[in-house]
């Protein structure tokens, strides 16, 4: 019988105990050694993180300590043997408690977090619906999902990722309806993960993506525990990761990044109305600048007699050719779309009345700038605005400008073959197996009831749902 | 040595990407519009051709409030042997590039109507510039240099004017393209609308542009007669382009108005050795107007009889014009060659050369069935005139 690493024991003295884990949180000012010295002689040390215990809990351990060692009226806790393991459990917010003369330690789960309340989903509000949205906490999300869907083929699968991060992160998916190669394939991208940190679900993104010099988002993400909901029963996967408010959804396909979870809240009508709007304006996001371009500077021809000569007339006298002021202007559009983004709420309404006073109208009165690039301008802007997907709004925005300098060049016919191109790319990328565009190209039976339009949930059978 | 030629062939993309679409890069301001053309007879045979071409900056004064009355445009004038040539004439006094896809219309003097206007035709179809919507006229009485010279307070383009007018003043809307069509087939001479330009006079400040009658051409594209006022509406109507019509009729106990729409026309024809007959059979359905009869329309009993003297009335009319058009022109401004011709294929290739000797002789026999199908608000007329008995 070889000799066992002792190190790595609990002892039964608890000072060596102590001096091992001493050792081991060496300059960890936030980990508590707290020893009690109980009536009949006998010592009891307890470890933990005093901002990640609940103290109300910790005080009746050590009274049911100070009585009758009775763990038992503690729901939570474990026997633990190994001081490395014990040090992990310390670390994620477990009581440790040594009792001398005892070879192994209680780990108790008093954890309690100070964290942010569930709150309204801030990027995907909705007027009618669930009002809930996920927080940092996993174990606080898995229970919104749970509470929505009470079955017992709702699988969370446990993972953990992030040698120095140690983060705990869940594949969800509900057994029977999920495809098992799918699941299969989501487990197998899982384990190429090598990282050393995992601090957002979009970390996760990055390593099981497929394409990876994509514009497009291959994973949907989502803070609604009830998009979640709706994407598990329609059989996709969801992963949610400790600290991230953010699940991810795959596969992902192009329309759902169209549809917000307000759009299965709402009534149908309203709701296809609502859709065709939203196509209609991402079309437009992507395309108005460089078609107004196109068509100013090489086919007149298509545009009526009468806005002609307006658009003409507003241009007498701008020193920069069409496309270098629709340039400038998106640029500066951009610019102050970022600007405006991180800027403290008080300076940043002041940066767009500044940005809009100057640009808008300083530069129209000057001359540098004529009145319709403002107008196509902020319409772009307006349109891209549009999407319930932020990240599906992206691609849009920074297609615009290699379309706009297509535009510029070759008139309709750029525009045509920039279009072209983004086509082919949507039409080749796969997300998990799932064609992007699936169920428009490939086409798919009945692929109108839940895509561009909604139809009344009737009509729609739970596999054709695109969530 | 990869890496160099990887980057050498980005670059030549690059450039071809760039450079190809410059020759055809214009900005909008660098473009001369030229929204109508006027095309008259000159001294020694000549052509004069007449542009019309926006001024923008015009434009903007106006929408400003600024300048009223301002043209926006210019009239620029020049002559010669071809309609090419004078392009390129007009172009050399303009500092910007000549852009023809936005003309509207085309005037043609009726001088030069009259001497014919073969020669000019080949060019609109064979300049791939053209607007194939571009209206047609002809000038009455007068240089289409003279229109494009108009002042008109609605629109600060004279050409924009007479098309719109030619919208709304029932004598259909021809296109080039229908002239062309027309053009194109043995068996229809074409046949445009005309424009006079009415002189000032104290409550119209303004010169304006009346639509009231019909260019008829013949085979070889000279203008051999007009035809004005109800005529003209009724040769439009068995050709099969008029929209609406206006009927004001005398009955016996006074007149009667009623506007006609959905017109439909439809042609039969039959050949019996040398004899060639046409059935024309005119429809519509309309509402009434003005009534200063004693009819009461909303009773069937009155409306009827009153429907049925209308329509021999007005089978007579167009009967009477159709004669008219053949005995003194003698051009099938209708098409009844091309009804021929699809009810007769084979005959009518024997045929089709000497249409125009036939034409004259076809005997042709209009039916007219206009349906009253809103009587207005009231039945009789105005209450205490004529009351009901």
């Amino acid at each position: 019988m070889e000799p066992r690493v002792l190190e790595d024991d609990v002892n039964e003295s608890i000072t060596v105990n102590s001096e091992a884990l001493h050792h081991i949180f060496e300059h960890c000012a936030d980990i508590v050694f707290r020893p009690l010295n109980l009536t009949d002689r006998s010592h009891i040390l307890l470890v933990y993180i005093e901002e990640m215990t609940d103290s109300t809990k910790l005080e009746q351990i050590i009274s049911a300590c100070m009585i009758s060692r009775d763990f038992n009226r503690l729901t939570q806790y474990q026997v633990v043997h190994r001081i490395s393991e014990i040090a992990a459990k310390v670390l994620k917010g477990s009581t440790a408690i040594f009792i001398d003369g005892i070879p192994y330690a209680y780990s108790a789960d008093l954890t309690a977090f100070h964290q942010r309340a569930i709150s309204e989903p801030s990027n995907e509000a909705s007027i009618r619906g669930p009002r809930e949205g996920f927080t940092e906490d996993l174990k606080t999300n898995l229970s919104l999902i749970r509470r929505k869907i009470s079955h017992l083929n709702l699988k969370f699968e446990l993972f953990q990722a992030g040698e120095l991060t140690q983060t705990e992160y869940v594949v969800a998916y509900i057994d029977g309806i999920i495809k098992p190669e799918l699941l299969e394939e989501v487990r197998r991208r899982l384990q190429t993960i090598r990282t050393n940190q995992l601090l957002d679900s979009s970390y996760i993104e990055e390593y099981i993506e497929d394409r990876t010099f994509s514009l497009f988002p291959q994973i949907q993400n989502t803070e609604r525990p009830d998009t979640v909901a709706a994407s598990l029963l329609a059989g996709k996967a969801a992963i949610i990761v400790d600290g991230s408010p953010n699940a991810l959804l795959l596969p992902m396909t192009f329309w759902a990044g169209f549809q917000a979870a307000e759009d299965h809240y709402e009534r149908f009508l309203y709701v296809s109305a609502v859709r065709l709007l939203r196509l209609m304006l991402a079309i437009m996001s992507g395309l108005l600048p460089s078609v107004y371009v196109a068509l100013t500077t090489f086919h007149p021809q298509m545009i009526p007699l009468a806005l002609m000569l307006s658009i003409s007339a507003s241009r007498e006298g701008i020193p920069f050719p069409t496309v270098i002021e629709t340039l400038l202007m998106e640029l500066m559009f951009e610019g102050l779309r970022e600007a405006g983004l991180r800027l403290p709420k008080a300076i940043g309404s002041a940066v767009s009345i500044v940005g809009a006073l100057v640009i808008g109208e300083a530069a129209v009165q000057a001359g540098f700038i004529s009145a319709p690039i403002v107008m196509i301008v902020a319409g772009t802007g307006i349109a891209s605005f549009a999407f319930p997907s932020y990240s599906l709004a992206l691609p849009f925005r920074i297609l615009r400008f290699p379309l706009l300098i297509l535009g510029g060049c070759l008139g309709l016919y750029g525009v045509a073959i920039g279009l072209l191109f983004i086509i082919i790319h949507l039409v080749t990328l796969k997300s998990f197996g799932v064609p992007y565009l699936k169920p428009v190209a490939p086409i798919g039976k009945n692929f109108w009831k839940d895509t561009i339009i909604r139809l009344n949930k009737r009509f729609v059978s739970s596999s054709q749902r695109n969530q | 040595m990869k890496k160099r030629t990887v980057i050498l062939g980005l670059f030549v993309l690059l450039v071809l990407l760039v450079l190809p679409g410059c020759w055809d890069r214009h900005e909008i301001n660098n473009y001369a519009f030229w929204i109508g053309t006027a095309l008259d007879a000159g001294k020694d045979g000549k052509l004069v051709k007449s542009a019309q071409v926006a001024i923008p900056a015009d434009f903007k004064s106006i929408r400003e409030g600024g300048g009223k009355g301002q043209r926006a445009n210019i009239v620029l004038t020049a002559s010669g042997q071809t309609v090419g040539d004078l392009i390129q004439q007009i172009q050399d006094k303009l500092p910007r590039k000549v852009f023809l896809g936005h003309r509207r219309a085309i005037f043609i003097g009726e001088k030069l109507a009259r001497k014919g206007i073969k020669d000019i035709m080949d060019q609109f179809t064979r300049n791939t510039d053209t607007r194939m919507r571009t209206d047609i006229f002809v000038v009455n009485n007068g240089e289409g240099k003279d229109v494009l010279k108009i002042n008109s307070p609605f629109n600060q383009f004279s050409s924009i004017v007479a098309v719109d007018q030619d919208r709304y003043c029932r004598l259909g809307d021809t296109a080039l393209r229908d002239v062309l069509l027309d053009i194109g087939r043995d068996g229809i001479r074409p046949a445009m609308p005309m424009i006079d330009i009415a002189p000032k006079n104290e409550q119209e400040k303004h010169e304006v542009i009346e639509v009231k009658s019909v260019a008829i051409f013949n085979r070889d594209l000279q203008m051999v007669g007009e035809v004005t006022g109800r005529e003209s509406l009724e040769l439009f109507w068995v050709k099969g382009v008029l929209q609406n019509l206006l009927i004001p009729e005398e009955m016996e106990t006074g007149n009667i108005t009623i506007y006609e729409s959905n017109l439909k026309k439809n042609i039969r024809t039959t050949i019996e050795g040398d004899r060639i007959k046409a059935y024309v059979k005119l429809e519509g359905s309309g509402r009434v107007l003005e009534n200063n009869t004693d009819i009461d329309i909303s009773v069937s009993k009155e409306r009827i009889p009153l429907e049925r003297k209308l329509n021999e009335l007005k089978s007579k009319q167009v009967e009477a014009t159709v004669k008219k058009i053949q005995k003194q022109y003698g051009q099938d401004v209708f098409g009844i060659g091309e009804e021929i011709h699809r009810e007769h294929p084979y005959k009518w290739k024997e045929i089709k050369h000497k249409w125009d000797e036939l034409f004259p002789n076809v005997e042709v026999t209009v039916k007219v069935k206009i349906k009253i199908q809103n009587t207005g608000a009231i039945g009789k007329r105005v209450p205490g005139i004529g009351d009901r008995k």
